[in-house]
């Protein structure tokens, strides 16, 4: 989630070409400048591209991660940004495009997968959490730990309230909490159990992103309803929490069980939500939200979409996606006989007028 | 004592039998005393204990099919390698994922395959190769594994089942299937829980009744038997006279029989509660059980779902490897962890990973393989079998080498011999110690 | 003098080369050809032929073979008590006339094409279409492997090759061992190691019928083109011939070489029918319609004839004339050889009437042979000098326990109605045969089945309840012990009650009057789970 508020989007939405990427990508971010475009990889790196509104270059990656680099976030003055890995590392990164290697990192931020990550707005601090059920609190200039606290279940999403004055987890049993960041207690709990399911003996659901509105009076939390595990079947769900009384003010959910999750989301000014869906295979969506409607007043196929980057201009947007033909049984070899990888190609889109 | 009159051997039996032939017992004798060798096969098999070589298999049936990267096949830093680590194992050089850590600790006793090639990437299809090591053909149902160790490790007048299957999910539920070998070899089947279907008498008949009208059929079915020797007429009888051995075994699906302690290790869960039972009933003689745990078909979400069930798997496999261990029952009992085929290297766009069995990993322990062990090798990403590739004949002429039972014998379907494995298929030598 | 004792000492252990001229005549009755051949083995064998089944064994062997159920008291009562010299015609003709007739042979027929545990009912409702209106074997057989979608009449027929297409060795497999008994799976691979009749040319000369065949969204298509290569276990790769078993190879015409519209237009024909959910335009040389004329012609149509004739054998007697029934070759001859030949001829000459071929096997002395045998060692099954014990199929068991278990009185009225009642009785009778396995070859019965008579409370509902018109019911009525074991023992055995079972059971009564229906329920149980009632005997 980008810090800043970005400016109204006017217009109609144009999509450009999709921009072929070589791998597979997690999470992809703006710099708060709006001039370079980050993600993390499923090979343990950082891409990086230098923007202009004609085109995306190529920036030289970044090493020092493992696996899965599933959360990159910029601090609110764009000038260093954070990224965590599956294997419980935490970086921080200058966002000067020349500088390759990390500012400080810390390899056992974590002991295992780190689901979530936020930055505090004022930068005062960077908070992570993950399948450890641990919350931990980073000093972002330092890198050294400031608190960690038990979060009591898996968290997936995480986020700050925009005043600075608490942390919100959702973890994977659909309980939203609020944290008072400088104690580690627990301040209360939202209830978004709707998002999950045991089913075939199994978890499955979870809350996955947070939104905020522009005067943070509402709290937007996104996932799915779970249909049924193993191959997992969902409706998409966003969920508003009035944020002074905790009640849900809103309640989106579709009718289609293969539309799966909500893995992202962010506030448009103009007073509606942007956000992107994962879809099964071959499925998945850009969709436009206003709280209060029943269905998204508008609706872009994006195959399998994970993550939405908008840049700072409020004109311009990405959404990650992966190739078609990813999934299948068994596979098929290439023309050089030999199993062909994965992409996430770049989707492109702009208000034009 | 003539053992042959009665037909569990019992004394009590015996009382009861004389009950209602009361004084008259001489006319009923007259008529139906001389009956026809038809339990000579039980008499015959009466003689011995346990053998002591005698051997068992716990299947654990990852149904649906298990990632081979987030087990037993790690590739940590490939594109394909997803989010976790892989650990060091109690064998030196030999990695596991990190959803492993209680197996890598005993890593001495368990071998792995990690060159499986099994071609077929369909669930059912797939299952039945599986189970099998065989495809079957227009007129041959080959029997599964389990029917297989029935007919070889079972015992005709055994009082506990010789093959008991758990699927509780409803999941690819596959029934175990004697195929040729016919239903004398049937498992015993728990779909609903972990109680055997029909096993408890019911409430509207005493049990002095039950017991007499069993002996009324088989009175007049020995009868009938005069002058008809007949394979399948003994068969019939023979399922009969275990009737009331089964019923007594109840008990063994009980798992509040065991201690706290015990049942802890296993964990409460319904895996480690048909684990715990898969083990008694190990113990108690039955040959083959098989623990189905659904359902791993991770077409979304690979990871999550892996990161839930592994761990699971992890603690069922080292309650059950320490538990053998420690009742002496490790060398003769076998735990096979296999699935019907593995998951894809890709990542796919829903995260998870599709069905893929050109080079997937299997484990195996105890019972007569080799422990620490990890045969076989894939490439950098998991894609293709490098070294040592296994079909499913090979595992199974694997599994019945360590077992055994000589993967070439014949079975006859009539006159028709019919091998064990697939002709001209050699187990793999490094694995049967 | 040794050559000649040694062509001697063959022709006595190999009577198989007789020639088809010295068959008997193709006239006589087949019951009568049938009990020529079986005689005269048994004649130069040690063994001698048990007696004829009594009329009461007889009655339920047959009806359990032709309606797939045991008699009632009545139809038992009437034949047994029948002075007729005519009755046993009279009972198998009423009973193949009957509505019954069919849907059993449906039954076999359904488990000998879709396998034992097949889950479809699609074949079995063309089956009982296709047997209830007389079409021959051959026309059955034209009709599964050239089924026509759009046909309701031949509803059903498709899926016999719509559930196998997908596996064109398997189809081609299946096709073999059904109709022609000939297992070429072995040929897959490697010229058969034990049969020197199966080369891999046979194997693939036969896929390539199948291999023009597929699945196009749920209907069945055939196009215009497809070869089969194979690799020989030597040499180069080769194309296959379409090749029928007796080695008659067939080139079908050729076609010009398609340009690439051509191609296109062709798969969008497939496409198209795929999109509207119909059945594919049929091509314009049908490999597979070619296969059953090949197959039928007079050379060829030997394995066809004799392999319907060894099934229909195996269905009445117990035992194949050749066995294990898919392995009909040179190296595994039949144990009568010129019956066999004979049967086939027969098959042939009279259009592969089915009903025909049944009655007669049923009519012979040799079907009608008592299966007990009071020597010493029996003979090997293949002497048929006494009759074999049939397992009953799921179907039979079940209806024959509805019938065993109802009111004796309930059978008793206008023969329709009777039929009618009969019929409702096979049909709630279906559910619980599907806790029966399905007899195969070796089959064993399962302590499942044991447990299931022993601890359900499914076979106490439907079998033991004392409703009105069952039996248990009826039973309350009678206060005499005797009588009741009688009534027991007449309606379940299909025959009378000898004098120590009487006396067994009665005692068991009266030690129990305490429970008298308790009791009368116990004994009920050990009958219909008894062996007796358990076989076709």
């Amino acid at each position: 989630m980008p810090p800043t508020t970005p400016a109204p989007a006017k217009g109609t939405l144009k999509a450009a070409k999709p921009i072929p990427v070589s791998q597979q990508l997690c999470g992809i971010e703006y710099s708060p400048k709006g001039d370079m475009l980050v993600a993390g990889t499923f090979e343990g790196g950082i891409r990086r591209w230098k923007v202009t509104p004609a085109e995306l270059t190529d920036l030289p990656p970044l090493a020092g991660h493992n696996a899965w680099v599933q959360c990159v976030a910029f601090d609110s003055k764009g000038e260093r940004f954070f990224s965590a890995d599956s294997w419980g590392r935490v970086n921080a990164w200058s966002a000067d495009p020349v500088q390759t290697k990390p500012l400080w990192s810390v390899a056992d931020a974590h002991s295992t997968w780190i689901h979530a990550m936020a930055i505090h707005p004022k930068a005062e601090f960077l908070a992570t959490a993950g399948r450890d059920n641990i919350i931990r609190l980073t000093d972002p200039a330092t890198g050294k730990e400031i608190r960690r606290w038990e979060a009591g279940d898996d968290v997936l999403a995480m986020t700050f309230h925009p005043s600075g004055l608490s942390l919100i987890t959702g973890d994977l049993h659909g309980l939203i909490k609020e944290w008072d960041h400088s104690t580690g207690k627990l301040k209360r709990e939202l209830n978004a159990k709707q998002m999950f399911l045991h089913d075939r003996l199994q978890d499955v659901g979870g809350v996955r992103c947070f939104a905020w509105n522009a005067d943070a009076s509402m709290l937007f939390a996104g996932g799915c309803q779970p249909k049924s595990g193993g191959f997992v079947q969902g409706f998409n769900l966003v969920i508003g929490f009035d944020w002074v009384s905790g009640q849900a003010k809103m309640n989106h959910k579709t009718t289609n069980e293969a539309d799966g999750y909500v893995l992202d989301m962010h506030w448009n000014p103009d007073g509606f939500l942007m956000a992107v869906t994962s879809g099964q295979p071959g499925q998945g969506k850009l969709i436009f939200l206003k709280p209060g409607e029943a269905q998204p007043f508008q609706s872009y196929p994006v195959p399998n979409a994970h993550s939405l980057a908008i840049h700072p201009d409020g004109k311009r947007l990405f959404v990650s996606a992966t190739n078609a033909n990813s999934s299948g049984n068994g596979r098929q070899l290439g023309k050089d006989k030999e199993y062909p990888a994965n992409t996430s190609p770049l989707h492109g889109f702009e208000f034009v007028g | 004592m003539n053992t042959k009159s009665t037909f569990c051997g019992s004394n009590d039996h015996r009382l009861n039998r004389r009950g209602f032939l009361g004084l008259s017992a001489a006319a009923g004798v007259s008529a139906f005393a001389d009956m026809t060798g038809l339990d000579a096969l039980s008499n015959s098999a009466l003689a011995g204990e346990l053998k002591k070589d005698q051997k068992r298999v716990i299947m654990l049936w990852l149904a649906g099919g298990s990632s081979q990267l987030e087990t037993f096949d790690p590739k940590p830093g490939a594109p394909t390698g997803g989010p976790f680590r892989s650990i060091q194992t109690a064998v030196p050089g030999v990695h596991i994922s990190e959803l492993m850590p209680k197996l890598a600790a005993r890593m001495q006793h368990t071998c792995i395959i990690r060159s499986l090639n099994t071609k077929n990437g369909d669930h059912g299809g797939a299952a039945k190769l599986m189970m099998r090591g065989r495809r079957d053909e227009a007129v041959v149902k080959y029997p599964d594994l389990g029917a297989v160790m029935a007919k070889e490790m079972g015992r005709a007048d055994s009082k506990v089942p010789d093959y008991v299957t758990f699927y509780t999910q409803t999941e690819g539920r596959m029934a175990g299937d004697s195929g040729f070998l016919g239903s004398r070899y049937a498992p015993m089947e728990l779909t609903t829980n972990n109680q055997p279907p029909d096993i408890r008498k019911l409430d509207g008949i005493s049990e002095l009744d039950h017991v007499q009208r069993a002996d009324l059929r088989e009175l007049m079915s020995k009868q009938f038997s005069q002058g008809r020797p007949n394979k399948v007429l003994g068969s019939h009888n023979e399922a009969y006279q275990r009737v009331r051995g089964l019923m007594a075994s109840e008990k063994l699906f009980d798992v509040s029989q065991e201690s706290a302690k015990t049942r802890d290790l296993y964990g409460r869960s319904q895996f480690g509660e048909q684990a715990l039972i898969a083990r008694r009933l190990a113990e108690a003689g039955v040959p083959f059980i098989r623990v189905a745990r659904a359902w791993w078909d991770s077409h979304g979400q690979n990871f999550e779902t892996h990161q839930e069930m592994v761990p699971e798997l992890d603690h069922v496999m080292a309650a059950l490897i320490d538990d053998l261990k420690d009742r002496g029952l490790l060398e003769n009992t076998m735990i096979v962890t296999l699935a019907e085929f593995g998951r894809t290297p890709g990542i796919n766009s829903s995260l998870g990973r599709d069905h893929f069995a050109s080079a997937w990993s299997c484990s195996i322990t105890g019972g007569g393989i080799k422990g620490g062990v990890a045969y076989g090798k894939t490439d950098a990403n998991g894609n293709k079998v490098v070294e040592g590739e296994a079909d499913a004949a090979k595992l199974y002429a694997t599994i019945y080498s360590a077992l055994g039972i000589n993967p070439h014998k014949n079975y006859y379907l009539g006159s028709r011999p019919v091998p064990l494995v697939e002709p001209g298929t050699e187990a793999i030598k490094e694995l049967v110690a | 003098m040794r050559p000649n004792r040694l062509v001697l000492l063959l022709a006595t252990i190999l009577p198989s080369f007789t020639v088809a001229a010295d068959l008997l005549p193709p006239d006589r009755p087949i019951e009568s050809v049938i009990d020529h051949y079986i005689d005269a083995r048994l004649a130069t064998s040690k063994s001698k032929a048990v007696d004829q089944a009594d009329d009461y064994t007889l009655i339920r062997r047959l009806t359990l073979d032709l309606v797939g159920r045991i008699p009632t008291p009545a139809e038992s009562k009437a034949f047994v008590e029948s002075k007729d010299a005519k009755k046993r015609e009279q009972l198998v003709d009423r009973l193949m006339a009957s509505g019954a007739f069919v849907r059993h042979q449906a039954n076999q027929f359904d488990a000998m094409i879709s396998g034992p545990s097949s889950r479809t009912s699609g074949i079995r409702d063309y089956l009982v279409k296709a047997l209830g209106s007389n079409k021959s074997w051959d026309v059955i057989f034209r009709e599964l492997l050239v089924p026509n979608d759009d046909d309701a009449a031949t509803k059903g027929s498709g899926e016999y090759l719509k559930t196998r297409i997908t596996d064109l060795d398997r189809v081609t497999n299946d096709v073999s061992v059904t109709f022609f008994g000939v297992n070429v799976s072995c040929a897959q691979c490697h010229d058969h190691p034990l049969v020197q009749d199966w080369k891999q040319d046979h194997f693939f000369g036969m896929k390539s019928f199948f291999a023009r065949s597929f699945d196009n969204g749920g209907f069945l298509a055939e196009r215009d083109d497809a070869t089969v290569k194979f690799k020989p276990t030597k040499g180069p790769e080769k194309t296959a011939k379409m090749m029928f078993l007796t080695g008659k190879t067939f080139n079908p015409p050729a076609r010009k070489e398609q340009t690439k519209e051509e191609e296109i237009k062709e798969r969008q024909k497939f496409e198209q029918a795929k999109k509207d959910k119909k059945s594919p335009p049929p091509p314009s040389f049908s490999a597979r319609a070619k296969l059953v004329e090949i197959a039928l012609q007079t050379e060829e149509a030997v394995f066809f004839s004799k392999a319907i004739s060894n099934r229909l054998w195996h269905r009445f007697l117990g035992y194949g004339l050749v066995m294990p029934l898919d392995q009909m070759h040179s190296e595994n001859p039949a144990s009568h050889p010129e019956l066999l030949q004979w049967l086939g001829r027969d098959m042939a000459n009279h259009q592969y009437d089915l009903r025909r071929m049944i009655r007669g096997i049923v009519l012979s002395k040799t079907y009608s042979r008592s299966s007990k045998w009071t020597g010493d060692i029996p003979p090997a099954p293949g002497v048929f000098a006494v009759a074999q014990l049939k397992p009953l199929t799921p179907m039979q068991l079940a209806a024959s326990m509805r019938v065993a278990v109802a009111d004796p009185a309930t059978f008793e009225g206008k023969p329709e109605d009777v039929e009618k009642r009969l019929e409702s009785i096979e049909n709630s009778a279906r559910g619980f045969a599907g806790n029966i396995a399905a007899p195969t070859d070796d089959f064993q019965i399962g302590v499942s089945e044991a447990l299931l008579f022993s601890n359900s409370d499914r076979v106490e509902k439907e079998f033991l309840n004392d409703g009105g018109d069952r039996l248990i019911g009826k039973l309350k009525t009678i206060k005499d012990p005797t009588q009741a074991v009688e009534l027991m023992i007449s309606s379940t055995l299909c025959r009378p009650a000898t004098p120590d079972e009487k006396k067994l059971l009665t005692e068991y009564l009266q030690r129990r009057t305490d429970r008298s229906a308790d009791a009368q329920r116990q004994i009920l149980w050990s009958l219909l789970s008894g062996a007796e009632f358990r076989f076709n005997y």
